[in-house]
Formats: structure tokens, C-alpha cells, sequence
């Protein structure tokens, strides 16, 4: 942690959260490409910072859904950046310069190698050419009860071992003999490990590992490349948390028992699902929050998938979903970071049950929410970001995207408190329709001193 | 007794539904007399739906009961068991794309309210569909999409049976995801619908019985 007169665990949440957002404003790994760069990045980060606070930056900042539609723009596409990650970059660069300002950039976004996915096919997700047509703009999962009903303890009791030989045999082909194992616990001294390595079987799997790390430090370096090239020139990253999660509820439910097994569950086995997912929350909590490192930006985007309106009640939210994403939340929160949740699909109803976090203290991002009401009613304690339609981004006419922009800002900037941004982010096109949200931005989205 | 087993069924009452599935097929009762009690049960299930007091969690619990139902039944069945539907529905989420819970509820409500649903399930390519309007010669089509390529995906599919002269008598509807009267008008279908009640209506009014 950062030297300070204060030890880190005495400080209250919002001192540490400052000492990230200090960290945000002034990068250490960051070698600015001039003056101005090094400018336009803290009057960026400030904007977000202002806004997160609930206090009026000097205009509304723009999270702009980028997704990879840089690489459609370039003449690539998903499928080709997975094999080539050299000619990404290329095209990012290029786009950058091509697009100009903007409030948040990042390097292509969750596109993996694709030598390494070929290498290690999952059953679990689909990819451009894997399962999905070659251009297809992103990859998708796959749902199964991965997990069998009556194995939450089994999970809960070792959940390392659980996953290394329950659940990689299962969802990646190339594991399979790793049912053979023995127990993980066991592997504590001297050369037990080697003896299960002798399996000609496992071995292989060793080997075959071995052989893709190269490819792994190119693609991962490659990912930093980019990242960092962008954030020399000004541009912060929206990603910038290091650390991906989501509500303990779609943990199971998407991941594990699937949408159709967790419903069974919420039926047949409920005590045992509210057992385990607070015993996700602790374990979450304990490994991945505490002590959390100084990453490039407080911000943890939070994918959340079924809790909206239309999967269940009120009642089953406040009993299934509500209680350990919040834990999680106000985990984050307490160690400076902060949460930003995106709720795909509608949160109307949830907004007066979302309401009960301290103030400042998330920022929701809205996919088909409505924006007006989710500012009258957490408005005065969450900073919220939305919610131009993907479909107006790809289809509609620029004046058509600055008109929402303007009606969207009306209804939430002021006060402070807003980031325009998108329903959800578009993958394929919409260039000209970004460029009309900036613009919007700067024409209807200044703060009047 | 089928008044209570439609209310057992309608209230998600596990055990009790099965046992009573039990006991009516030990009596020597009528299976179809169960089957038809267990539509009723799985109707009140999908008004309980529109109506706000059920949500997905329900839904699909009682379609696995009325799956374990079916089972316990099938075997007392002498020949084949037709049921009076009122019109006919293909549904299918469209190419490139792999999502299916919004699908599968569309599928249930649309059932449970007396409509034959052909389900393509995921990832139907355009011929695929063609071949199902053809095959079953509705007249209604139901295009199903999560993600943003779905927007090109169903243009491209609303196009296809328009060039095959299919499209004259056809009504289509979209949902999912990010789907809305924009994309609508992108693909040119006929109706856009923000859940599975929209399309039970839309379905209602295209065949005139709404």
C-alpha cells in the first residue's frame, strides 16, 4: 500500500478509496507521450472521480460502449485479432487517433488467443470458429448444470480440489483424466506430486501446458502493450480494477448449476443455496478483497446476469440475490475500491431494493433500466451510468443518438452523479454514433459554474 | 379431487402433485382426465406469470413437474394424445446466436395458452426456419436474439423468406435481449414484444382470437 501517515486498515473506506483514486490520478507505470497527454488523462480521471462522489465535474464523462468495434472499423474482426494480436493493436492505434477524445479507452477487450482456445476447447464457451460461426463478433457461453444438485458440500468442503477434478474434467476436454488425481489436500510434502505425475495420462496434459506458456506471455504482454501505449496517451481504462467478479447468486447460476438447475435448487434445496453462497461471499471476501493490491483504477466492473426484473420476484431478490451481492459490494467498498455493477436487462423494480448501500459508495451501470427513475430514486447515493440503446448506436442516425443523449442527460446530470454510456456495449459497428455521444456530451453535458 | 390437483400443481406442491399423480393412476382413474387437470394446473401457472405473482424460478420449476407428471402417466396411455390447439407458432433464436432461457419461457406461455409451438431452439440458420414455415405452414414467426449481431441475423433471416414468397402471409415477431422497436424496424418484422405475455398476445391477435 501507499506510504501514508495512516496505517491502511485505520483508515475509514473513503481515505483509502482517495489513496486509489490518487493512484488512478497519477499512474506510476505510466510514461506520459507529452505534457498534454499526462493533462487530459487526470482532467478524464477527475471527470469520473467528480462523478463517482456525486459532485459535478466539469462536464458529464462518457463511458462509451466501445466493445471491439475498433476492430470491425480496422477491417478485422474478433476471430482474426484471437490469432493475430499484433495487427489488434495496429488497429486500435489507429482507431485512437482516428476517434480522438475520449473519456475511458481500453485495448480489445476479452478476446483470448486463439492458438491457446484451440489448444484447450472448452464445453463451456463458444468462439468465432469454435462453435460459433467464424465471424461471429464475440464469444458465449454455454449453460449446464456443470455442477450436479447434490454436490454443494462436496464444492464447499475443498472447492480447489472440487474444480480440479470435478469441474475441469467436465468443462474442458483436455482434463479429463484429471478425475484420476487423487485428492488435492493430500498434496502437501515431498514428492506426492511427482507420483501423480507419472500417469502417462496426466503427463501429457503437463506437457502439453508447458508448451502453450510462451504463447500465454505473448498474448498476455501483447494485452499490457496496448493498455499501457493507450494510457501513455491520455486515455484511462475502464477496466482498470484487475479483478472480475460478480453476484454470488450467478456464480451458481451461471457457472455451475446452470439457470435451469439453480431454479430447481431455489425449490428443492433452498437452505442449501443460501448456505453456499454465503460461504462464497466469505471466501470471496477473504481471498480476493482484503488487502486488494494497488491496481491502475479503483473501478471493478460487476457483470450481473439474473437478478433482473423479469428472472424473479421482489421477494426471491431480497432472499437470493440481494443479501450477498451487497455483501460483496460493501466488501469492496470498505477496501477502497469501487463497485460497478452492470445490470443487464431491467433493474425497475429492484431500484428502491438497491438502496441501502452507503452514499458514494457504487455506481450501477443500466442496460434497459429507467434512467429517470433510477436518478429519483438512488440517485442522491449511487453515481448511475447509461443507457443509450445498443440498437440506436448500430441503426440510428446521429441526431437521432445526440437526441437521447440530451434527454438522458437532462434526466440525470444534473447535481452530478451521471456518466452517459450505453445500454450495453456494441461489438461491430456504431463508430459515427459514439463520436455523436461525445459530442453530446460536451454540447448539453457541461456543469455551469 | 382434480380441482385440488390443479391447485397443487398451480402452487408448485412437489411431493403432493406426484403422489396424487400416483394415487389417481392406481385408482385406474382416466389418464387423460390427469392430463387434462395437469394443462389446467399449467395454466393457471402462466396467467399466474403475466400476471406479476410468478416469475422464472416457477415457471420453470412447474415445467419440471409437469415433466415428471408426464412420466408417470405415459405408460397408462393407449395411443397417442391430441390436444385441440388454436393455432400454430415457430420460434427459434436466430444464427450466431446460443441463448435460449427468453425462448424456452416464450415456448411455455405460448403452450400453455393452446398454441402449437415448433421450437428450432438455438442458432437456426435461415434455411432452417425457411423449412419450418414451409413444414408446418404457420403463419406466425417468432424470432428470438440476445446479443447486438442478432439485429443483422434476423434482418437477414426476414429477407430470406420474403425471397423465397413466404413472408406475404407471415407474421413475425422478435424479442430478447436487446431487441426493441428499432430493431423492429431494422428487420423488418412485423412486431416486437418485451416479454413472453407480448408474444402470447401478439400470437392471440394475428389468429383473431384476441
Amino acid at each position: 500500500m501507499e506510504s501514508t501517515a495512516k496505517k491502511w486498515e485505520e483508515m475509514t473506506w473513503q481515505e483509502k478509496r482517495e489513496e486509489r483514486f490518487k493512484r488512478w490520478l497519477n499512474p506510476p507505470d505510466v510514461k506520459f507521450v507529452s505534457k498534454e497527454a499526462e493533462q487530459l488523462y487526470k482532467q478524464r480521471v477527475t471527470r469520473f472521480i467528480k462523478a463517482i462522489k456525486l459532485e459535478e465535474p466539469d462536464r458529464v464523462p462518457v463511458m462509451l460502449p466501445m466493445g471491439n468495434s475498433p476492430a470491425y472499423w480496422g477491417g478485422a474482426n474478433f476471430r482474426t485479432i484471437m490469432y493475430d494480436y499484433k495487427k489488434g493493436h495496429e488497429i486500435w492505434k489507429k482507431f485512437m487517433e482516428y476517434f480522438g477524445d475520449m473519456d475511458m479507452f481500453g485495448g480489445p477487450s476479452f478476446i483470448p488467443s486463439g492458438k491457446i482456445s484451440e489448444a484447450i476447447p472448452s464445453i463451456a464457451q463458444k468462439l468465432p470458429g469454435m462453435g460459433l460461426p467464424e465471424n461471429a463478433p464475440m464469444n458465449q457461453f454455454v449453460e449446464g448444470e456443470y455442477m450436479k444438485a447434490d454436490e454443494y458440500d462436496l464444492y464447499m468442503t475443498d472447492p480447489t480440489d472440487y474444480n480440479f477434478r470435478v469441474m475441469l474434467p467436465r468443462t474442458t476436454p483436455l482434463f479429463e483424466p484429471f478425475k484420476s488425481l487423487p485428492p488435492m489436500r493430500g498434496f502437501m510434502m515431498s514428492n506426492y506430486w511427482l507420483t501423480a505425475l507419472t500417469n502417462p495420462e496426466i503427463r501429457k496434459i503437463f506437457e502439453k501446458l508447458m508448451n502453450l506458456t510462451d504463447e500465454q506471455i505473448k498474448w498476455m504482454t501483447a494485452s499490457m502493450e496496448i493498455n499501457n501505449y493507450i494510457r501513455a496517451r491520455g486515455y484511462p481504462s475502464l477496466w482498470g480494477g484487475g479483478v472480475l467478479l460478480g453476484a454470488p447468486f450467478d456464480h451458481f447460476a451461471d457457472a455451475m448449476r446452470g439457470t435451469h438447475g439453480i431454479f430447481m435448487d431455489m425449490y428443492r434445496q433452498p437452505k442449501k443455496l443460501l448456505e453456499a453462497m454465503d460461504w462464497y461471499l466469505k471466501l470471496t471476501v477473504e481471498n480476493d478483497i482484503k488487502n486488494f493490491p494497488m491496481t491502475a483504477s479503483p473501478i471493478c466492473v460487476m457483470p450481473l446476469h439474473k437478478g433482473d426484473d423479469t428472472f424473479m420476484s421482489d421477494k426471491q431478490f431480497a432472499e437470493y440475490y440481494w443479501p450477498t451481492l451487497r455483501g460483496l459490494l460493501l466488501a469492496m467498498i470498505n477496501e477502497g475500491l469501487v463497485p460497478l455493477p452492470f445490470a443487464e436487462g431491467r433493474y425497475n423494480k429492484r431500484l428502491k431494493q438497491i438502496n441501502d448501500t452507503p452514499k458514494s459508495g457504487v455506481v450501477w451501470w443500466f442496460d434497459q433500466t429507467d434512467m429517470a427513475d433510477a436518478k429519483k430514486t438512488i440517485g442522491d447515493i449511487c453515481c448511475i451510468v447509461g443507457n443509450v440503446p445498443t440498437s440506436l448506436i448500430l441503426n440510428g442516425t446521429t441526431q437521432q443518438v445526440k437526441e437521447n443523449c440530451r434527454e438522458l442527460i437532462e434526466a440525470c446530470a444534473p447535481g452530478g452523479g451521471y456518466i452517459l454510456g450505453g445500454g450495453a456495449h456494441v461489438d461491430t459497428g456504431g463508430v459515427e454514433n459514439m463520436k455523436a455521444m461525445m459530442d453530446a456530451a460536451k454540447e448539453y453535458g457541461v456543469y455551469k459554474k | 379431487m382434480s380441482g385440488d390437483y390443479v391447485n397443487l400443481l398451480a402452487d408448485l406442491k412437489e411431493d403432493e402433485v406426484l403422489a396424487l399423480t400416483k394415487k389417481r393412476l392406481d385408482a385406474k382413474e382416466d389418464p387423460m382426465k390427469i392430463l387434462e387437470d395437469s394443462r389446467k394446473g399449467m395454466e393457471v401457472v402462466g396467467s399466474r406469470f403475466a400476471g406479476g405473482e410468478y416469475f422464472l424460478p416457477e415457471l420453470v420449476f412447474s415445467g419440471e413437474l409437469l415433466k415428471q407428471i408426464n412420466e408417470l402417466v405415459k405408460p397408462h396411455l393407449k395411443g397417442a394424445v391430441t390436444q385441440k390447439k388454436i393455432g400454430k407458432v415457430v420460434i427459434g433464436t436466430v444464427a450466431g446466436d446460443i441463448h435460449d432461457i427468453g425462448l424456452n419461457i416464450v415456448d411455455f406461455m405460448l403452450d400453455v395458452n393452446g398454441f402449437e409451438v415448433t421450437n428450432l431452439g438455438v442458432d437456426v440458420p435461415i434455411e432452417k426456419f425457411i423449412k419450418a414455415v414451409k413444414d408446418t405452414k404457420t403463419t406466425i414467426l417468432g424470432l428470438s436474439g440476445f446479443l447486438t449481431p442478432a439485429f443483422d441475423a434476423m434482418k437477414e433471416t426476414v429477407e430470406a423468406l420474403e425471397k423465397e414468397g413466404l413472408r406475404k402471409n407471415l407474421k413475425i415477431m422478435i424479442g430478447g435481449g436487446q431487441m426493441d422497436d428499432d430493431v423492429r424496424k431494422y428487420a423488418k418484422a412485423d412486431a416486437y414484444g418485451k416479454d413472453a405475455m407480448a408474444a402470447v398476445a401478439l400470437s392471440k391477435k394475428w389468429i383473431g382470437a384476441a
